[in-house]
């Protein structure tokens, strides 16, 4: 193999793990634990979660948690909810001084997250939809959140 | 730890409940002297300056420490001013340091949270325990709760309150203000309630129905005023409130509500004039918000009754109409135009030396982030004859 060749395999090499990330980066996973009832959910349902309007599902007491990283909790909360950071963050100021209740914690990383929502049964929470491949939850949806 | 601090808090409460009176210095002093009895000289009953915000400071850095449970609070100042009145207190133009307002929401249990507030009133030098309430829930449609909180009546009542940074105005209108401030409605009750959210097909219904303490008017400083019977009741007539919202499924951004509280309120000795009365409020209202756009209307009919002489019904009522749009969530233009009319004759707002009045107010409000915001505003008031200006600027936070 001449060295052109072996440029040109190298170009596409990294391309290819370029794109695969950015096919990656584009689907946002909202997984929750095993004994969660519900087994899919819509985005509107997952609206009155993450507003705190919907705090029950059957028996069980919803966790929710939120990420720090802001890369994907930007896009969660832009393209998923439909709302900017700082109105999400007023929001919650407004709710939690009107009525009590407190906002989804919030973690530090998907694999916080993941931890989390194992741990609790009303757990639920977003990833990176390639970062889902764990056992003891469950993916209820995913959504494309690309540009 | 947790525990500790628990116990801390709901002792502070007990006892700002029990001496209205006590600064919070005072009552975090008697809490310190009791759980670290070598820290403090037991002969120290004065407080200097530095010694009561000190000892505040401590009690919320062990609560920061261990997490035991996370403080919030709104504070504010203001400069405002009065033109054409000789009477007013901002005659003079004059900085005023709002009340701080610190507040904790815990969640405790798998279906159990609490919710305390308490209002360091600065002037007064006194901590107010404005609400502290336990909830259960037992699903999203039934709630119970128990304490003391706002009372259902209307939206604005329960959504803003003392959260100067997240109210659209500097102050709230005049028919919703505060008890001791010399407003006209109960706006505290402590009582039970249950509330819940319903769903109907696309339509979505908020409810809240409550039994509680009836208020009562006391004389403070030669004055009638409402007070909201924390400790006990003052006759057997218990306090009915309720509140319906509807948010229609074919109009998203709308809110559709009714609010009413019944209750019976008579005047301790000292009032004047005498005051028993059987008293209606029924408060109609209408909130749309898009985006940009918000409307709020509220229209609040008083029907006070007689319960000595002749027993004739006494109708007043107050309302207001808010319009604001929101630009680039920053800029936000806001018109507020509000009235109050009152009955001459009524006993309970003679007692509560209370009149008519009517205000229109245009402000710009500017968003420097999500917990932080400048308002400016300027006010055309006729209150009876006393016709005169306000201007007033205000730098609100929350935190």
């Amino acid at each position: 193999m001449d060295f052109r060749m072996k440029q040109f395999l190298f170009i596409a090499a990294v391309l290819v793990i370029m794109f695969s990330s950015v096919s990656y980066a584009e689907e946002i996973a909202i997984i929750a634990n095993r004994a969660y009832p519900a087994n899919t959910i819509s985005t509107h349902i997952l609206r009155e979660i993450y507003f705190g309007e919907k705090a029950m599902e059957g028996n069980v007491r919803i966790k929710p948690f939120g990420q720090r990283s802001r890369e994907i909790r930007k896009k969660f909360l832009t393209k998923v909810l439909g709302v900017s950071e700082d109105g999400y963050n007023a929001y919650w100021i407004k709710k939690v001084f009107q009525e009590g209740g407190i906002p989804p914690v919030m973690k530090s990383s998907s694999d916080e997250v993941i931890r989390a929502v194992k741990e609790e049964d009303g757990g639920i929470g977003y990833i990176w939809k390639h970062e889902g491949d764990a056992s003891g939850i469950k993916v209820l949806l995913t959504v494309d959140v690309g540009d | 730890m947790k525990k500790i601090l628990f116990n801390y808090l709901m002792r502070f409460l007990q006892k700002s409940m029990s001496s209205p009176k006590s600064s919070i210095g005072d009552m975090l002093f008697q809490a310190l002297r009791t759980r670290f009895p070598l820290r403090i000289p037991a002969g120290m009953t004065k407080w200097g300056l530095l010694q009561e915000p000190l000892i505040f400071t401590v009690i919320i850095l062990l609560a920061g420490n261990t997490h035991a449970f996370e403080l919030k609070g709104f504070g504010d100042v203001s400069f405002e001013k009065v033109s054409g009145s000789q009477s007013k207190e901002y005659r003079r133009g004059s900085f005023v340091l709002g009340d701080v307002d610190l507040y904790i929401s815990e969640q405790i249990g798998d279906r159990l949270d609490i919710l305390g507030e308490i209002l360091l009133e600065l002037e007064d030098e006194e901590a107010d325990v404005e609400r502290f309430h336990i909830t259960y829930t037992f699903n999203d449609a039934v709630k119970i709760r128990a304490g003391r909180f706002h009372t259902p009546i209307g939206f604005w009542n329960t959504a803003y309150h003392h959260g100067a940074q997240i109210q659209p105005s500097i102050d709230r209108p005049e028919i919703l203000k505060y008890e001791h401030e010399g407003g006209v409605l109960p706006m505290h009750t402590v009582g039970i309630s249950t509330t819940g959210r319903v769903k109907a097909g696309a339509s979505v219904i908020v409810y809240d129905l409550m039994i509680g303490n009836g208020n009562k008017i006391e004389e403070k400083d030669g004055k009638g005023v409402l007070h909201p019977n924390v400790k006990y009741d003052d006759n057997y007539n218990k306090s009915f409130a309720f509140s319906l919202t509807v948010k229609p499924g074919v109009v998203p951004d709308l809110k559709i509500g009714i609010t009413s509280d019944i209750l019976r309120i008579q005047g301790e000795a000292g009032v004047i004039p005498t005051v028993d009365v059987d008293q209606t409020i029924i408060a109609p209202a209408i909130i749309y918000n898009t985006d940009n756009l918000e409307i709020w209307g509220e229209y609040f009919h008083i029907r006070n009754k007689n319960r000595n002489g002749d027993g004739e019904a006494k109708i007043s009522n107050g309302y207001y109409l808010l319009l604001t749009y929101l630009i680039k969530e920053k800029w936000m233009p806001y018109i507020l135009y509000e009235t109050r009319n009152i009955d001459g004759g009524d006993s309970y707002f003679n007692a509560l030396n209370s009149g008519d009045i009517n205000e229109g107010i245009l402000g710009l409000r500017y968003n420097i982030s999500y917990r932080s915001c400048i308002k400016a505003e300027g006010r055309l008031i006729e209150e009876g004859n006393d016709h005169y200006n306000e201007y007033a600027v205000q730098w609100a936070i929350s935190f």
